[in-house]
């Protein structure tokens, strides 16, 4: 199944540029992700039950693919990636159903779907490879369609972004492959649940922690991690919406995932000599994402820091080396996929409306002219900031509650000290998003955009129904996920804590 | 040779092919009349398939086969020697013999299309068959003599082939350039053999290994490294290795575009090989000498490769500067000679190295295929490709990201992995981030070259473009660049057809 | 029981969510979206009279709880149900509250074209409110305490056209925020130390906690609790929030957002109890803010700001009388407050209404025109003060009175000084107390009219406004009643002294006859004005306390997220971008050092290979 669910995208970006006609490259792109989608789900059946082994990965596939390398085509899923799965395919299909009516310009329709299948393979790749090498080719799928993405149908600064996003993630993602090599070098095995399994043993200390630095290093430009993530305001500023979905939404899982997949397991002494280091900069990313946000005029860029925040918390769950931390992480990863897929659609909507971003432009009382937008970003904002009852919340307090006892071997009086100081970081991420929803949604309907849009083209009109099919599902999403965080957690808690077994309780 | 008088013509058939192609080409050449010319191609390119099709039986076979053998004997100093050939073809010498004759394959077809207008085609084909019979020779030798035959028959025909271009003087200049430097490679380069050779009183490769190892007085003698540091200079010339690379850019760009797609590809292999073959075969023991100069100087090529294209606006200068960075990339594996891991790491960098090759050249000759069809090479003028030709601009792009090493190149990302793992499994974390860095770089401008081809010409440079480059892509060329394309998509998902007999390659 | 227990936040909540629904419709809706909001909080109010009733006889406390959040660690966050009997009292309090206030919103936004969504965000508020109080579990207590947040945030900023309404909806919101961040930090802190969320668990294991656990885990939660229920410093938003419509004020800033974080405490505690220190925090806060909150009612010119500070007052009494240990007192307290500042706040509602203005200065004499409105004020203003027998006189005699024990030393675990604290201020914001209602009641019912204009339109308002006042105004009159069964209930003690209540009469007589006097001497004039207009202004200005927490807070923030901002674009950014162009330029450095002629390519490699072999011989 999985082997399918890999290449219906893969098959669809293929075919993709051969379809004529924007029209159907857009209905192709439908159906494919729709397929993909499906397949996915099918893919819960089979999880659950008791975890064997320290990585029970199911559904999986298992051949030779480079034998000269030792490389196997070695794929599965368990419950720390299905999750990440799920989010992709639903992802992907919203943005496919988005197109439908808000196609970027230039159009290129079929280079979009193509595009947009092909990043999917790659992160779809990602989620699910279990041999490292094979993990690596997967993560560098992604980087030439995104490129493309924002290049193509990006803004004015599109392709400067564009190049500064594919470099960076590339130097990232090379560090990745060093690190593999390290850990291919000492142990002679790239098979992610043999090598989980030993558990870092016969790796010796100093390797270890070379090894975890370029693989932390590679998967922290992916996250991103302050202070390595200058590219992703550039890169969410000017992509489309489509892009800007994908990216916050899937891609900069992708390097959390790896941590949780690949770097921690595989390498836990490394994972604790670093762990402290990386806590610090992560809530160093919670707090500067936030004061950034306070004074961003672009709403996307400030999405953009608002994420550098976010995955910030997600870091500091991983920091702690618990099955609490990486639990919660993996948590809040989901939950900011959805909730700043949601905002990324919302303000792209916003933006494709009124041809700006600028938050004086657009002026406030969006709520008054399009409630049904505005709504949405109210809804996406107030999860954004962590209220409880919505996915944001418990994701982030799980994260505070793992750094009140990090792993055994941690310094446990820095991590409350950083816990605090992420809390502030909580409180500010309220600041920023109570000034948006302050200088764009609430309050008296003034806007400079608005008098100038209407008084050019007409009314501009409030979200139409396929924008609603595609934006729903994560508004309810949002809702569920706060309301019963279960439907993730039951999924995750048992594979995290074989994952973990190797750092004790 | 006091051989023991009979010959196997099997183990020669490849270059017994590629010389019978010459004959062809010169009999047709004279033979038929002018306007019939075209047919000299296809004997050529059938001259090349004849070794190829020699090549890949010796390859199939997988028999060791021996030629001009001298029996065993005792060597200066009285360290006793095993009988030693001249020359051998093993897993290492079919590996590149199809690589080689492959590639020729390929260059040919290259040049066919561009043939009536710039390059004459009998001296083209017999040129280039010739030089391939050196290359074919320069594999399977196991003695310096045979090297250097090999060696100087393989670069001979390529100063003329340089300065083939008629009428062009930066053609002309370009081959004398190509000459002199080359010449002075070749002195160096003979000087250290010549070194060698007093040094161990032999020139087969095996022997010289055995006297080096067994004649305890020669281990602290300075002359030793100095004499293997000169020899590696000339095959380090060959391999446009820094700082051995001036030539390339200038001669590239000089020389009619297929026969620099034949120096960065054949020409190079060859190189590499015959690099390969002295350095594992006669200074195998001395890995610490050499393994961290090739170490340093890789790291130096890929650096100074890719910082330098950066700012290249020609694409074959763009080209020859990234050719000078994958030498780094391609000789960093044996960097690892001489490391704490022995022998065991070395047996895993030269397949590297040997896989590496095989990929590369696939990918860099699609990248010349692709800019010979399209008729132009600055890079200004390649903008707008895609629009009116957006097949061939989706391969060179293909293959521009295939030599960044990046998906879906997946060739090239798998060469990247190759010698990352080897790099690292030899313990050059060092070298691993420098080629991580440089990874980087070189995406910057193949991205850039690739992304032109997408965008759109600047208002009024559409008039001035001359109407023959948009016209259709000539048969021959479109058959080349399929097959490369072809090639590279299936190395990209089936690596193991190049990586599998590389890793039995070792000489 | 657990049953009605788990349906009661539901009913208005399926409310809410129908009303969402049909607010989409806009306008044209709104008798729909009445009777769902109607229908959603009176069948609450309902089913809430069982429960308390069977609430009020519970030996123990009666809890169910399904699993909502492994934490993938030892701990578990389930939804669940608490019921004891200040939960029954205290939920049935807010469905009465919460069902006034819809009746009377019907006809008070009677104009208002965004009824419908004003409607189900008063539902969701009541909902979320029923699972504060309800909730078994203090982590998926949460939700409906910040959901609250959130429809405060909606509620204020109601009138979006009036200026003052968002930046008020932001602060109420920011502020609340700011404290339950500390309150989330507590609770997690007490959770990771107790091994569990379940209140029942975690306060059978606060004898094994350790004090620096339980006080640090106290005081993050007495943060949140300050935010919630407006107490200093973090009390800055509840007068803001007067911006939003009436009922919300009656809802949010009286019945039932303040009182959640009073009732978390009373919730709490045996574990406030089991920490000195805090108890000493919350007496110098409740001490402070009553203290405060008097002042500025006395400074203010509208009415509903008079009432809102006077909120900020009363709610210290209960953390006050919490402080003390007089739990049963400060839940008395509570249900008092709620009728008559709910009834006080309506009242004030009726007058917006009727005569189109809040601002005291320009009403006056409306006793004539609005007589219903003047005597039910009139009933909320004794119950405030505490006069017999209105109901706050005897919450507020009991708080006293517990003040007063633990100032004897008769409290276990509660330092004298605080009683003496809590007494004092208590009695100096009784003077206080009566001294602004004396004021409000003087400058807007009686003397003349300001603005004849105004006054001239007034008028009293309709049944669906009068009846849920005049029903709670019975309530504040005869909630007295309690004195005796609550203590049976809660199973704590109320105590009236004698002494005590004749030095309160005497000071609210002080008060009121003192204003009084001052407004004799000139009915037009503000009787606040001998106190000169320095003190005046400061006063109006809640004693600056807003300004300086601009100045302190918001300003260094913003200033720091300048700083930050151009850090990251200069320096972070700056190095990446640094880089690159480094790199263009060494290569371009690199393009110009190609030698430039075949002579010298020949001598380059001669003299590279003899520096390479002189390099390995030499490095041998």
């Amino acid at each position: 199944m999985i082997v399918v669910l890999l290449a219906l995208p893969f098959a669809g970006a293929m075919l993709a540029p051969l379809v004529r006609g924007d029209r159907a490259a857009r209905w192709f792109g439908v159906a494919v992700t729709a397929m993909t989608f499906a397949v996915s789900l099918t893919l819960l059946s089979g999880i659950g039950g008791p975890v064997r082994g320290t990585v029970d990965a199911r559904h999986a596939i298992d051949v030779p693919w480079i034998p000269a390398l030792g490389v196997r085509f070695h794929v599965g899923v368990d419950g720390v990636s299905l999750p990440l799965v799920l989010l992709t395919t639903l992802l992907c299909l919203l943005s496919a159903i988005y197109t439908l009516t808000a196609l970027p310009a230039p159009g290129k329709a079929p280079l979009l779907t193509c595009v947009v299948l092909a990043t999917e393979v790659g992160m779809l790749g990602t989620f699910v490879a279990l041999d490292l090498v094979l993990f690596f080719v997967f993560f560098e799928v992604v980087l030439l369609p995104m490129y493309v993405l924002i290049a193509v149908w990006g803004g004015p600064g599109g392709r400067a972004a564009a190049l500064k996003f594919v470099l960076y993630t590339l130097l990232g993602s090379v560090l990745v492959l060093v690190g593999i090599g390290t850990v291919y070098a000492a142990t002679g095995s790239v098979d992610v649940v043999a090598l989980s399994g030993r558990g870092g043993a016969g790796i010796a200390h100093g390797t270890q922690v070379a090894a975890f630095l370029a693989l932390f290093a590679g998967f922290a430009v992916k996250a991103p991690l302050y202070p390595l993530h200058t590219w992703l305001p550039d890169a969410h500023t000017e992509a489309p919406t489509v892009g800007s979905v994908l990216l916050a939404g899937v891609l900069l899982k992708m390097g959390t995932y790896g941590l949780v997949r690949v770097a921690v397991p595989i390498l836990p002494d490394g994972a604790r000599a670093i762990a402290p280091a990386m806590a610090v900069l992560a809530v160093a990313g919670i707090v500067v994402g936030s004061l950034n946000c306070l004074v961003q005029r672009d709403v996307k860029r400030l999405i953009a820091y608002s994420s550098v925040g976010h995955m910030g918390f997600v870091l500091l769950g991983i920091a702690t080396l618990t099955p609490t931390g990486i639990n919660a992480a993996l948590l809040a990863n989901i939950a900011h996929g959805i909730i700043t897929g949601l905002l990324f659609f919302a303000v792209g909507a916003v933006k494709d409306r009124y041809h700006t971003a600028d938050l004086p432009t657009l002026g406030s009382g969006l709520m008054a002219r399009l409630p049904v937008l505005g709504g949405l970003l109210l809804v996406g904002s107030v999860a954004s900031l962590g209220l409880p009852g919505l996915a944001g919340f418990w994701g982030e307090a799980f994260v505070l509650l793992s750094a009140f006892q990090p792993a055994s071997g941690l310094p446990g009086s820095l991590f409350t000290a950083l816990l605090v100081v992420a809390g502030v970081g909580a409180a500010l991420t309220a600041a920023y998003f109570l000034r948006l929803l302050r200088m764009l949604v609430t309050g008296p309907d003034v806007s400079a955009a608005a008098a100038e849009t209407s008084g050019g083209v007409g009314v501009v009109a409030d979200a139409n129904r396929v924008e609603l099919l595609a934006w729903l599902p994560l508004v309810l999403l949002a809702v569920a996920i706060g309301l019963y965080p279960k439907l993730v957690l039951g999924l995750t808690e048992a594979p995290v804590r074989a994952l973990m077994g190797v750092f004790g309780s | 040779m006091n051989g023991t008088g009979s010959v196997d013509y099997l183990a020669l058939a490849p270059i017994l092919a590629a010389a019978a192609g010459v004959v062809a080409v010169l009999v047709a050449d004279l033979v038929l009349p002018l306007a019939h010319r075209v047919v000299v191609w296809w004997v050529g390119v059938a001259g090349a398939g004849a070794a190829l099709a020699a090549s890949l039986a010796l390859a199939l076979a997988g028999e060791h086969r021996t030629v001009f053998c001298t029996p065993a004997g005792t060597l200066p100093g009285g360290v006793p020697a095993g009988p030693s050939c001249s020359y051998v073809v093993d897993r290492f010498t079919t590996y590149l013999l199809v690589l080689l004759s492959a590639a020729a394959v390929i260059a040919l077809l290259l040049a066919a299309a561009t043939a009536p207008r710039e390059v004459p085609a009998g001296e083209y084909t017999l040129l280039v068959l010739a030089s391939l019979a050196g290359g074919l020779t320069l594999v399977g030798a196991r003695d310096l003599i045979t090297l250097v035959v090999g060696l100087e028959t393989l670069t001979l025909p390529t100063y003329v082939l340089v300065a083939l271009r008629r009428g062009d003087r930066r053609s002309t200049e370009a081959g004398v350039k190509f000459l002199l430097v080359s010449v002075t490679a070749s002195a160096i380069m003979l000087l250290g053999m010549a070194l060698v050779y007093g040094l161990t009183g032999s020139v087969y490769l095996d022997r010289i290994a055995v006297a080096l190892a067994g004649r305890s007085e020669l281990h602290d003698l300075p002359l030793v490294p100095a004499a293997m540091v000169l020899v590696l200079a000339g095959f380090g010339f060959k391999v446009t290795l820094v700082p051995f690379h001036w030539w390339a850019p200038d001669v590239y760009s000089g020389a009619p575009v297929p026969v620099a797609a034949y120096l960065a590809t054949v020409s190079k292999a060859a190189g590499v090989g015959g690099l390969l073959l002295v350095i594992l075969g006669a200074f195998g023991g001395y890995g610490v000498v050499w393994g961290p100069v090739l170490a340093v100087l890789a790291a130096a090529s890929m650096t100074i490769g890719n910082l330098v294209a950066l700012r290249q606006d020609d694409a074959v200068r763009l080209l020859a500067w990234s050719s000078v960075a994958h030498a780094g990339y391609l000789i960093a594996p044996l960097g690892v000679a001489g490391s704490a891991g022995g022998r065991a790491v070395l047996d895993v960098a030269v397949p590297a190295t040997l896989g590496y090759l095989a990929l590369y050249v696939t990918v860099n000759l699609g990248a010349f295929a692709c800019v010979i069809a399209a008729g132009r090479t600055s890079i200004g003028g390649l903008r707008g490709l895609a629009r009116s030709n957006p097949w061939l601009a989706g391969a060179l792009a293909f293959f521009l990201i295939g030599l960044a090493g990046l998906p879906p190149g997946l060739a090239g990302l798998v060469a990247k992995v190759v010698i990352f793992r080897a790099t690292l499994l030899g313990g050059l974390g060092w070298l691993a981030v420098v080629i991580a860095v440089n990874s980087v770089i070189g995406l910057a401008y193949y991205l850039r070259f690739a992304a032109a081809l997408f965008r759109s010409q600047p208002e009024g440079a559409v008039e001035r473009r001359p109407a023959a480059v948009t016209a259709r892509v000539a048969r021959p060329l479109a058959v080349a660049v399929g097959l490369v394309v072809v090639a590279a998509i299936v190395l990209g998902f089936a690596p193991e057809w190049v990586l599998g007999p590389a890793s039995s390659a070792t000489p | 029981m657990t049953r009605t227990a788990w349906v009661l936040p539901l009913l208005p909540f399926v409310a809410a969510l129908v009303g969402l629904g049909l607010a989409i419709r806009g306008p044209a809706a709104r008798r729909v979206a009445a009777i769902v909001a109607a229908l959603g909080t009176g069948s609450a109010a309902v089913l809430a009279i069982p429960l308390a009733a069977g609430a009020v006889r519970l030996a123990g406390p009666v809890q169910a709880a399904v699993e909502i959040a492994p934490t993938g660690g030892a701990l578990t966050v389930s939804a669940s149900t608490l019921v004891d009997p200040l939960a029954g009292i205290v939920a049935l309090m807010v469905c009465w509250v919460a069902l006034a206030v819809q009746l009377y919103s019907v006809e008070y936004l009677g104009t208002d074209a965004r009824y419908p969504t004003f409607a189900a965000e008063v539902s969701l508020f009541t909902a979320a409110m029923l699972a504060v109080v309800l909730s078994g579990d203090l982590l998926a207590l949460l939700i409906g305490w910040e959901v609250m947040g959130l429809c405060s945030y909606l509620l204020i900023g109601h009138y979006r056209e009036l200026p003052e309404a968002p930046p008020a909806a932001l602060k109420a919101f920011l502020v609340t925020r700011v404290g339950d961040v500390g309150f989330l930090l507590g609770v997690l802190l007490l959770g990771r130390h107790a091994h569990t969320f379940r209140i029942t668990e975690v306060l059978a294991a606060v004898p094994s906690l350790s004090p620096g656990v339980l006080t640090a885990a106290t005081l993050l939660i007495a943060l949140g609790v300050a935010g919630k229920s407006a107490q200093f410093p973090l009390h800055t938003w509840l007068p803001d929030a007067m911006a939003g419509p009436t009922p919300i004020s009656a809802l949010i800033h009286a019945a039932t957002m303040v009182a959640a974080g009073i009732y978390v405490v009373l919730r709490l505690h045996p574990a406030f109890a089991a920490a000195p220190t805090t108890l000493g925090v919350l007496a110098v806060v409740a001490a402070v803010t009553m203290v405060l909150g008097g002042l500025a009612a006395l400074g203010q010119d509208d009415i509903k700001r008079v009432l809102a500070w006077s909120t900020v007052s009363q709610l210290a009494y209960m953390l006050g009388a919490a402080a003390v240990g007089a739990v049963t007192a400060s839940a008395f307290h509570l249900l008092t407050h709620a009728a008559f500042k709910a009834l006080l706040f309506l009242a004030a509602g009726a007058v917006l209404h009727g005569a189109g203005t809040g601002s005291m200065s320009r009403l006056g004499g409306l006793r004539h025109r609005m007589p219903v409105t003047f005597w039910v004020t009139v009933v909320g203003a004794l119950a405030l003060a505490g006069v017999p027998p209105a109901s706050g006189a005897f919450s507020k005699e009991s708080v006293l009175d517990g003040a007063y024990a633990a100032a004897h030393g008769e409290v276990p675990g509660v330092a004298p000084w605080t009683g003496w604290l809590v007494l004092a201020a208590g009695l100096l914001t009784v003077l206080l107390t009566a001294a602004y209602l004396t004021r409000l009641l003087l400058r807007t019912f009686l003397g003349v009219a300001r603005e004849p204009a105004a006054a001239g339109a007034a008028h009293e308002p309709g049944r669906l406004m009068s009846w849920p006042v005049l029903a709670l105004a019975v309530a504040a009159a005869g909630l007295g009643v309690l004195t005796g069964p609550l203590p049976r209930w809660l199973g704590g003690s109320l105590r009236l002294d004698a002494g005590l209540t004749v030095v309160s009469l005497l000071l609210v007589a002080t008060g009121a006859g003192v204003t009084y006097l001052q407004w004799r001497a000139d009915p037009a004039a503000d009787p606040i004005r001998r106190l000169g207009p320095r003190l005046t202004a400061a006063l109006a200005a809640g004693l600056y306390v807003d300004r300086a927490q601009q100045a302190l807070v918001v300003r260094p923030v913003q200033a720091v997220a300048r700083l930050a901002s151009t850090a990251d674009r200069e320096v972070v950014d700056g190095a990446v971008r640094g880089t690159g162009r480094a790199t263009v330029r060494l290569g371009r450095l690199l393009a110009r050092a190609q030698l430039p002629d075949v002579q010298r390519y020949a001598t380059g490699v001669v003299v590279g290979s003899i520096l390479v072999a002189v390099a390995v011989v030499v490095t041998r």
